[in-house]
């Protein structure tokens, strides 16, 4: 059993325009589309690795009528949910992809604001989870109210456990954590270039900060920068590698990163190799890109992309 | 054969035997649920608090002698009652008879459960973790279900 813990979840409104312009009313056409789901990172990768056939508890904080859509959109992929509700909403974050122009547009909510007292809830409730799981993937921000303290908190708790942490968050939160030890890191730098205070974008930086990572958390097994998706960049102690997908066509770069997540937590728990894993999550996420919709809906495809991911040890 | 693990809700929100019935009742007003899960430290589950438990818990104990005449406690009494046990722990509210499923039951079992024991959800438990529950909501839309199923 997977723990996935989200603690700033949203419900995605994702809308597929031809068109996007601001400054103006657009009226959805019948070709267009607008749909609804529950989503934040942690969400999106329990969805993911339950269409790659794991089981997995879904854990975090929700509220209000958009915390039960959530929690129901949740529960409808067959995920089990232990979110504990707190004052105000679950937010929602909006993506428009703009089809003649290519272009993706998110507006992301801040979240609610959470008490003392509900995030002692959830730290009793997550020492409890930790008794019928063996693994944790953590993801995404943090809600109001809460620091990156938290986060340590999660990891050690697991570490006590022996239970391995994969953890997927921006550099804002990875740099006040970075003693924490988790066991994979994938850091989020969509919109950042500095890692550790270091500039952090291009092969060697990425691999000069991921041998940073290494060298100071003792029991972090690998790093792996995957947002440059034609130069995905993975880190190990031994060994590390770079995958480059081959005739590329993305449709839609949301989702991407939890697919890829999905995937490489996935193949790990299946005992395959480093080589094996780092391909399996490429194609996984190559999957996800090449396709319109958030969330992993062609896990045959991830089988037949395998072959076009060239991979080479640097 | 249509089994439990198939239909039940999986959500298992739950709290300690430590919990005030304070949190208890707060806990059900925001899930939406008409009774929490109690459990012990290592996740095992005690036994679940259900808002019949808490109102019965709210009348006051002089008026229970009174409870099987025509007698209708005064909302005022009840809540005033309820109030002044907020900081009671779950554990000495749990309904120590209750009654639960496992995955693998059968529905028939599961609805003749919860008519005989008069209950509206009953917790789903594997290996003493709980894992989902069973409403007699999950078990009459089992009507509807089939009626899809065959059109």
């Amino acid at each position: 059993m997977i723990l996935t813990v989200t603690l700033n979840p949203a419900i995605d409104k994702f809308l597929v325009l031809k068109q996007f312009a601001v400054h103006r009313l657009h009226r959805l056409d019948r070709s267009e589309q607008s749909t609804i789901s529950a989503g934040g990172k942690g969400v999106n990768i329990a969805i993911n690795l339950k269409k790659l056939g794991n089981e997995v508890i879904a854990t975090g904080f929700a509220g209000g009528h958009s915390g039960h859509l959530l929690c129901d959109e949740i529960r409808r992929h067959g995920i089990t949910t232990s979110f504990i509700f707190s004052e105000g909403l679950t937010r929602t974050n909006i993506s428009i992809l703009d089809q003649n122009n290519e272009t993706l547009t998110g507006i992301n909510d801040v979240g609610q604001n959470i008490p003392k007292e509900d995030l002692r809830l959830f730290m009793d409730n997550y020492a409890r989870m930790l008794h019928r799981v063996s693994l944790v993937v953590i993801g995404g921000s943090l809600p109001q109210g809460l620091t990156e303290e938290v986060y340590c908190e999660l990891i050690r708790m697991a570490h006590n456990k022996g239970i391995q942490v994969v953890l997927h968050t921006s550099p804002n939160h990875l740099d006040a954590m970075l003693d924490a030890n988790p066991n994979i890191i994938i850091p989020d730098m969509r919109s950042y270039h500095e890692l550790m205070g270091k500039p952090c974008d291009g092969i060697t930086r990425f691999l000069e900060v991921g041998r940073d990572l290494l060298a100071l958390n003792p029991d972090t097994r690998l790093v792996v920068f995957i947002h440059r998706i034609e130069n995905v960049i993975a880190i190990g102690r031994e060994s590390s590698y770079i995958m480059r997908p081959r005739q590329l066509q993305i449709v839609n770069m949301l989702g991407y990163a939890d697919a890829y997540l999905a995937g490489i937590v996935h193949a790990i728990r299946q005992d395959m190799s480093l080589k094996d894993s780092l391909l399996f999550a490429s194609a996984a996420g190559l999957a996800n890109v090449e396709s319109i919709n958030k969330d992993l809906d062609d896990t045959a495809a991830i089988h037949t992309n395998l072959s076009r991911i060239d991979m080479e040890e640097i | 054969m249509k089994l439990v693990k198939d239909y039940m809700h999986k959500d298992i929100t739950m709290l300690s035997e430590q919990s005030s019935l304070r949190e208890v009742i707060q806990v059900m007003k925001r899930h939406r649920m008409s009774a929490v899960s109690i459990v012990d430290h290592n996740g095992y589950l005690v036994g679940c608090v259900t808002a019949q438990d808490i109102l019965t818990a709210s009348v006051p104990d002089y008026m229970k002698s009174m409870y099987n005449t025509s007698f209708m406690a005064n909302i005022d009494q009840v809540t005033s009652h309820l109030r002044s046990i907020l900081n009671t722990p779950a554990i000495y509210l749990i309904d120590k008879k209750c009654t639960f499923l496992t995955p693998t039951d059968s529905m028939s079992y599961a609805a003749d459960l919860l008519s005989r024991d008069r209950r509206t959800i009953l917790p789903v438990v594997d290996e003493k973790n709980q894992v989902g529950w069973i409403t007699k909501i999950d078990i009459i839309s089992m009507a509807l279900d089939d009626e899809l199923a065959n059109s």
